[in-house]
């Protein structure tokens, strides 16, 4: 096994695809920092200040508002932190280091489609090309090396993610240090940065890894791409509107929970909503790549190769 | 010596939508002694692709039985596929990788060194272009770097389908000799091939394939002569009146191109000349008809070999 994933891995890192997509996507993000910083004005220190003493101020006065009328989730603390509390919310528009958490949550759609192609490519491509004929006459446990390659797009995907993030992380710091602010950044922030870089690399590799078991099925990336996209964009909005008891199962609610990290709610009657949690949503998205999966492998232990 | 690939009763049926299933082999038989230079030879549609592709493990025979080295095929190939190097149909290689980074993917399944990866580059004599994109090669390079790899693991069984198939004469020269030389260090190699002539000239023993059944095998010499009434060919300066003075004779005979093939065993020439002699029709070349495996696969194979692939 350790032979048949150091040669997919190689593979992996010699697809051009590969190779452009990372490259393509940390020079926009770049493009896109640069022109933020330069867009952004930075606030004074007199306007950080004031901004601060603010936020204490609107806090404290949460703290004693009667917000009988408010459904509040959690703790009033937590909730006037969240609401009142935050600095950057008193100063004019520009670049926030704080704000990292919700770029990266805004562009974890971007990640997603990109790693669902990858993971689409890799795997199709063996068909495309008839390589597939080659692979198995030097490897014919057919299961074994499709466990290979969909662990090296999981893992592939999974750095690629983490790189872009890295690196968008890196240059929004810089370009925050330099024409935004980094106030209100704390303990709590980084926790927060943390999980959403890793919640969005998983949410990528299993983007990857749906791609790629759905290539298995139908052996070419663009008819991978385009079920996904019929499930993800007409299927579910379908659902959604004629059986909307099924919605706390369908993949876009439960992906929005699972990267905000929040909890959700769907509605599933006229009256009703259902609450989705991101412990919940976690496991039905593993029941998606799972399910993906178990079809993937199947098509490929049965089907002849032509 | 014990045979390298055996093949019992093996059978292959498609089933189409909408239409009545398509049947590929139909029951075939065949045994593959080690060593040397097999030649696999049938029509096109014969089944040839589907029985390699059957003892590959590529598709699932519906009947039958298959073994490879001894061991029962497709649920005992992960324990002889390292013995056994193939190309089927033509090479499938990744167009935008260089030739070099295909045969590493592949050496890494087998932890195979990089020395091995030059060294096969280097038989098939695509060192050179060893790093340029496989997309730049011609199909002649192409078929080179599948050979190449499929000699990347040392294999005792070579399977080769159609291993000249796209070549320029030079390349087919090319890929005759290092054929004659795998087969001559010992190495059992399995071609199949429609190109008749060159499967005369490499192998040392053949089958014959239609309609999915085996319809000879044998050494060369004996499947020209289950495929060819024995007879002489014989030129006179009128052919016609030649054909008429054998058949007067009692020997039937046929007109083929500036010579006449007669029905009479090489043994009995003697009564050919007489009958045309006495007619004044004096032969200026009397020699046995011992054909050639184009002329027996046809006689063979009927009319099969018409029907498209």
């Amino acid at each position: 096994m350790r032979r048949l994933i150091a040669s997919e891995l190689l593979r992996f890192r010699s697809r051009r695809l590969v190779v452009v997509l990372l490259v393509g996507t940390l020079v926009a993000t770049a493009v896109g920092l640069v022109i933020a910083a330069f867009q952004s004005t930075p606030p004074t220190d007199a306007a950080i200040a004031a901004a601060q003493a603010r936020a204490r101020e609107e806090f404290a006065n949460c703290l004693v508002t009667d917000w009988e009328d408010v459904f509040i989730e959690g703790s009033l603390e937590e909730f006037c932190r969240v609401n009142f509390g935050d600095p950057t919310q008193y100063m004019d528009s520009h670049l926030k280091l704080a704000d990292l958490p919700s770029v990266l949550e805004g562009i974890s759609s971007i990640t997603s489609i990109l790693a669902l192609v990858v993971g689409a490519s890799v795997v199709a491509v063996s068909w495309q090309t008839g390589t597939i004929s080659t692979i198995f006459t030097w490897e014919p446990r057919r299961l074994r090396w499709f466990a290979a390659r969909i662990l090296v797009i999981a893992a592939g995907v999974f750095v690629m993610t983490v790189l872009i993030v890295a690196f968008l992380s890196a240059g929004l710091a810089i370009a925050a240090m330099l024409r935004g602010s980094t106030v209100g950044i704390n303990g709590e922030w980084r926790s927060d940065v943390l999980t959403t870089w890793l919640r969005i690399s998983v949410t990528a590799s299993a983007a990857a890894l749906i791609g790629g078991a759905v290539a298995a099925v139908g052996r070419h990336t663009s008819a991978a791409l385009g079920v996904v996209f019929v499930w993800t964009a007409v299927l579910e909005g379908l659902i959604r509107g004629f059986r909307p008891l099924w919605s706390p199962w369908l993949l876009g609610d439960n992906l929005v929970s699972f990267l905000s990290w929040e909890r959700m709610q769907v509605q599933v009657s006229r009256f009703e909503f259902y609450t989705v949690t991101p412990g919940r949503a976690s496991f039905v998205i593993l029941g998606y790549v799972a399910l993906t999966l178990a079809l993937g492998f199947t098509f490929i232990r049965i089907r002849d190769v032509q | 010596m014990a045979p390298v690939i055996e093949i019992e009763g093996l059978r292959k049926t498609y089933r189409r939508f909408r239409k009545p299933p398509t049947v590929a082999l139909d029951g075939l038989d065949l045994e593959v002694p080690e060593g040397g230079v097999f030649g696999f030879l049938g029509p096109n549609g014969a089944g040839k692709t589907t029985t390699i592709r059957c003892i590959l493990g590529l598709v699932a025979a519906s009947a039958g039985r298959a073994r490879l080295l001894g061991t029962d095929v497709p649920g005992g190939l992960s324990g002889v596929v390292q013995r056994v190097g193939s190309i089927v149909e033509a090479p499938a290689l990744f167009p935008r990788f260089t030739g070099r980074r295909n045969l590493e993917i592949l050496a890494r399944i087998d932890g195979i060194d990089r020395e091995a990866v030059d060294a096969s580059l280097d038989r098939v004599g695509l060192t050179a272009r060893g790093g340029d994109m496989v997309r730049t090669y011609s199909l002649g390079m192409k078929q080179r770097l599948g050979i190449a790899a499929a000699l990347l693991k040392d294999p005792s069984l070579l399977i080769l389908d159609e291993p000249a198939n796209g070549l320029d004469p030079a390349g087919i020269v090319e890929v005759r000799g290092l054929l004659r030389s795998l087969g001559a260090e010992g190495r059992t190699v399995f071609v199949s091939s429609h190109i008749l002539s060159e499967i005369q000239q490499i192998a040392d023993r053949v089958a014959i394939v239609a309609r999915g059944r085996l319809v000879a095998a044998g050494s060369v010499n004996e499947v020209l002569a289950s495929g060819r009434a024995s007879g002489v060919v014989v030129r006179v300066a009128d052919l016609e009146a030649g054909r008429v003075a054998l058949a007067d004779a009692g020997i039937t005979s046929r007109i083929d191109g500036d010579v006449l093939r007669a029905a009479v065993p090489p043994a009995e020439a003697d009564r050919a000349a007489r009958a045309l002699a006495e007619r004044g029709l004096y032969p200026s070349l009397l020699q046995p008809d011992e054909g050639n495996l184009e002329q027996a696969f046809l006689e063979l194979t009927g009319d099969d070999h018409q029907v498209g692939a």
